[in-house]
């Protein structure tokens, strides 16, 4: 009866309408979350491919020309880069091609083996420490010696040990491997078990463990994967320095030995006749050196960036 | 505060007397004997002379002892390959050029490290940012052994402005602490960008705007002196990257330093001389990660070196 | 003359982000007096702290940016200033409070050398001067021991004292004006208390103009003269304290009230939320921000931007409620809607 006068329609009350007040904004997995930011990031998406396409040559390099790395030939020493010899000859007819890319077999095998063998070490050791920590007077008594044993390790110059190491040890590729590795899984180790203290806290793996979880099965399915992020993004810091310090054991003739080749070796060879003017003997092995460690570390940036929870739009 | 000093200068002690006891275990495992490749050509006569005179007859313990006794009275030892000089006079010989060279290339470090760092946190995304990072990374993806050839190539062979090798006047330091440097002023450009962002991002920054301070003051005053912090932290594994890039640099410079001798060494299987030169280092290592300790706790006021001790 | 202090005149700000641009200040508008106090209220993301920012000049640009509207400090436009000029205003005629004080003290300087950072800066004094400065704010803000104190870093100090610091801070160079955005926020309730207080005795004893943001309506009772409630980005009620808590015009601000506590109400009382969240501000509605929320929505307030009104004594609200063609509001809540 009040509603005498005649209501304008824009003064309707309206019914309301829940759906209104939901923000819409496709929401994204957090895999797909990383996986999408690395795809946009140029830098990261060049290391990557550089990475491939070393990996590729190694592979299949050696077999593109008709000499062996090994194979000398005295009519054509120290020839300039040529439709024949595409990097040129060293001073025993060697191709360098063929070489580089040997090399590229020999450098990259020992990195990523070495980052592999410190991977496996390193989280072993960090996850058995950070998951000890805490549990009881055992557990941290435990903790603390392996802590203690990192820390010392960690004091050390990690180049200095391993020439020490090389010094004692037949050298060799084998060898370089085991010297690199004997403290290389440090650094890996001190970081899994600082993730898996920041975690433990949390209140999953506390249910997963009043549901009567396994040591090991909680360490497997819960710890580990939610460490995967930093573990991979130090990987590609770890493989680029492995690859770096077995160059540098080469330089100083405590690496791989001839007629085997490394980057390593061949940079040192190529440094000695850098005053003849044979350029293509240092330029090739010590541009490879550099594009892989110029790769691994741009790609390992763009990949910590992407798993940056901080950092994401 | 003394009493933590005791402790920690205690603990120094203690941590380099695991590096000699190791080194020294390491050296003492290598299969056969060091004068391996010369005994074919010395009478056993003098050989058992030689042996006698680096203890090399006593049972290993007692070698040991003999060596820590030694090494008390600061006494590295002789070597194996030069009769008349011992590892002391070696470290007294190369201890100038090395000492030279590594202040040199701190320096250069740090001053470079330190400022390419700021102008890129201030620059964020634009061209000298960019400019500063892609030096960043080509000071990663460098190593000192390409470098080192890459200068002499280009600034003493194509245009001869500083001499090619060896040591003497002051342009002769140049490039090798150039190619020292190169890697490290790289990783403090880094280190200081990211920090140096992070201290700008801070409200503290806030709060000085608003007193209305100068944008230059507020970088110099409130932005460095927070953002070196964890600068310093990394100073003892820049030092540790420095020994071990003098390994090279002196071997491809020809410079007579110490890291040369320890290149010497290892070429010659020299034990005596790497044992020697490795605990040298080490000490030299263990002392400089002290002294940035300290170093640290006058710079942060939050850091107490009494309540340090986790 | 009938000039006010600050008169903020439709004021626009965007932020640039990946996402887009949002828009964060559309269009506010409001003013304060000398020796007043106004409160900002509103939830978080309404943009109150960008306009606090915005009057000094502290908006980070880029990604923020002032695309429109005055901010008129003593009859000056200041929005627009040159950095250098913007230097003269901060910190000596306007002063700024932070919420976090655990963060806004440097922590590696001693805390007079900050108090006083500004005052030495702007009045050129010596060192003894300075020095008995500081002890003087320290002890105007009511923190005893003033002469230890000043030589002391902020990690020696509490969350409480500090903010009292920070107050002190703000206070050094005896501007006109202080902002205090979100003062108590970071603080256990008895410091809130304190800290209120003592804001309430430095804006009376030293005739101070003061800003104070806050979501907390209890603060507002507390300490304002005036009050500003902004939603999305807008002014949707402007009044006295008494005016608005007596008789709110907006139903934004009857959603504000309904979820406080009340002590005259015993124990049955429902504390009442408002549903929903606030618009996506890169995209921000057409009409009333507020309409998706709003019990009372009409079509129009979907369609059109409502006017603001007038209820006497500066008291305003923009709503289309209030607009002669809307049906009263009595019917609407017969009709089943949430009341007052």
């Amino acid at each position: 009866m009040a509603m005498e006068h005649k209501v304008d329609p824009l003064f309707r009350p309206l019914t309301k309408n829940t759906q209104a007040n939901v923000i819409a904004r496709p929401s994204l997995s957090n895999g797909q979350q990383v996986i999408r930011k690395l795809l946009k990031n140029k830098l990261a998406m060049l290391g990557l491919f550089i990475i491939l396409a070393l990996v590729g040559m190694a592979i299949i390099g050696p077999n593109l020309v008709p000499y062996s790395y090994s194979d000398q030939s005295l009519l054509t020493k120290n020839q300039e880069i040529s439709a024949e010899h595409w990097f040129g000859t060293d001073e025993l007819g060697r191709d360098m091609f063929a070489r580089t890319w040997y090399g590229a077999r020999i450098s990259l095998t020992i990195g990523i083996v070495a980052a592999f063998i410190d991977l496996v070490i390193g989280v072993t050791v960090g996850g058995i420490a950070g998951y000890m920590a805490g549990r009881g007077k055992r557990g941290d008594r435990i903790d603390t010696l392996i802590m203690r044993i990192i820390e010392i390790l960690y004091g050390l110059p990690y180049l200095l040990v391993v020439i020490l190491l090389m010094v004692v040890m037949e050298p060799g590729m084998l060898t370089i491997i085991i010297a690199l590795s004997a403290t290389g899984w440090v650094g890996m180790a001190r970081l899994v078990r600082g993730q898996i203290l920041q975690l433990k806290n949390q209140e999953f793996i506390l249910a997963a463990q009043v549901l009567g979880a396994k040591f090991s099965r909680i360490l497997l399915k819960h710890l580990i994967p939610n460490t995967f992020g930093v573990i991979i993004v130090n990987l590609t810091f770890t493989i680029p320095s492995a690859i770096f310090a077995e160059s540098f054991l080469s330089f100083l003739g405590l690496g791989v030995q001839a007629p085997v080749a490394s980057w390593g070796t061949m940079t040192n060879d190529g440094l000695g006749v850098i005053l003849t003017g044979d350029w293509w003997r240092l330029f090739f092995p010590a541009l490879m050196i550099s594009l892989t460690m110029f790769a691994f570390n741009v790609f390992g940036d763009g990949l910590q960036d992407a798993l940056d929870p901080r950092l994401r739009d | 505060m003394s009493n933590y000093l005791v402790k920690r200068i205690l603990m120094m002690f203690v941590t380099l007397w695991i590096i000699v006891t190791l080194t020294f275990a390491l050296m003492h495992a290598i299969p056969g004997n060091p004068f391996a490749s010369e005994s074919d050509q010395l009478p056993e006569q003098i050989l058992n002379n030689l042996r006698a005179k680096y203890n090399l007859d006593e049972p290993l313990p007692v070698q040991y002892i003999l060596y820590l006794k030694n090494l008390l009275m600061l006494d590295l030892g002789p070597s194996i390959k030069s009769d008349s000089r011992g590892v002391n006079d070696m470290i007294s010989d190369g201890f100038g050029a090395s000492a030279w060279l590594g202040a040199q290339a701190i320096g250069i470090a740090l001053l470079f490290g330190i400022s390419l760092g700021i102008i890129a946190a201030l620059n964020r995304n634009k061209w000298l940012d960019y400019v500063a990072m892609a030096l960043a990374v080509l000071g990663i993806a460098i190593p000192s052994f390409i470098m080192a050839p890459l200068l002499i190539n280009f600034f003493a062979i194509k245009l001869p402005l500083f001499p090619v090798a060896t040591w003497g006047t002051w342009m002769h330091t140049i490039l090798p602490s150039l190619a020292l440097a190169f890697g490290p002023v790289a990783i403090i450009t880094r280190y200081m960008r990211a920090s140096m962002i992070e201290v700008m991002n801070q409200n503290y920054i806030r709060t000085a705007e608003a007193k209305g301070i100068p944008m230059f003051i507020i970088v110099v005053r409130h932005g460095i002196r927070n953002a070196i912090l964890p600068v310093v932290t990394f100073l003892g594994p820049l030092i540790a990257s420095l020994i071990t890039g003098t390994f090279v640099v002196e071997k491809i410079f020809a410079i007579p330093g110490i890291g040369k001798y320890f290149v010497d060494g290892i070429f010659n299987r020299d034990y005596p001389v790497i044992l020697g030169t490795t605990i040298f280092y080490s000490a030299i290592l263990i002392f400089t990660i002290f002294l940035i300790d300290i170093a640290y706790t006058l710079i942060d006021p939050r850091i107490k070196l009494t309540n340090k001790e986790r | 003359m009938n000039q006010h202090l600050l008169a903020i005149d439709n004021l626009r700000v965007n932020f640039k982000t990946y996402g887009g641009e949002v828009q964060a200040v559309r269009g506010v508008s409001f003013y304060v007096d000398k020796g007043e106090t106004v409160a900002i209220v509103g939830e978080s993301g309404c943009g109150k702290s960008v306009t606090a920012q915005a009057i000094m000049g502290l908006i980070p640009n880029p990604p923020g940016k002032i695309v429109g509207g005055k901010v008129v400090f003593e009859g000056a436009e200041i929005s627009h200033l040159p950095k250098k000029e913007l230097l003269g205003i901060r910190g000596t005629q306007i002063g700024m409070v932070f919420q976090d004080p655990m963060t806004a003290l440097n922590p590696t300087m001693k805390v007079g050398t900050q108090i006083v950072e500004g005052f030495v800066r702007s009045h050129q004094v010596s060192r003894e001067e300075a020095r008995k400065r500081a002890i003087e704010m320290l002890s105007l803000v009511g923190i005893p021991d003033p002469e230890k104190r000043i030589d002391q870093y902020p990690h020696q100090f509490s969350g409480g004292m500090r903010q009292r610091v920070v107050i002190a801070i703000a206070l050094a160079c005896q501007p006109k004006l202080v902002i205090a955005d979100e003062p108590t926020t970071a603080l256990d309730v008895t410091i809130q208390a304190q800290i209120l207080d003592l804001l309430k005795r430095l804006q009376e004893e030293q005739a101070l103009s003061v800003v104070i943001i806050t979501h907390d309506l209890g603060v507002v009772a507390e300490i304002a003269h005036r009050m500003v409630v902004m939603y999305a980005g807008m002014v949707v009620e402007t009044g006295t304290v008494e005016d608005v808590f007596a008789n709110p015009r907006h139903p934004y601000t009857w959603g504000l009230m309904r979820s406080l506590p009340r002590l005259d109400e015993g124990e049955k009382q429902r504390l009442i939320p408002i549903e929903g969240s606030p618009p996506d501000l890169f995209n921000p509605p057409v009409g009333c921000p507020f309409a998706a929320r709003c019990d009372f929505a009409m079509e129009i307030c979907e369609q059109q931007m409502p006017v603001t009104s007038e209820f006497g004594r500066g008291h305003q609200a923009a709503c289309w409620l209030h607009d002669p063609r809307a049906p009263r509001i009595e019917e609407l809540v017969a009709a089943g809607r949430q009341g007052v």
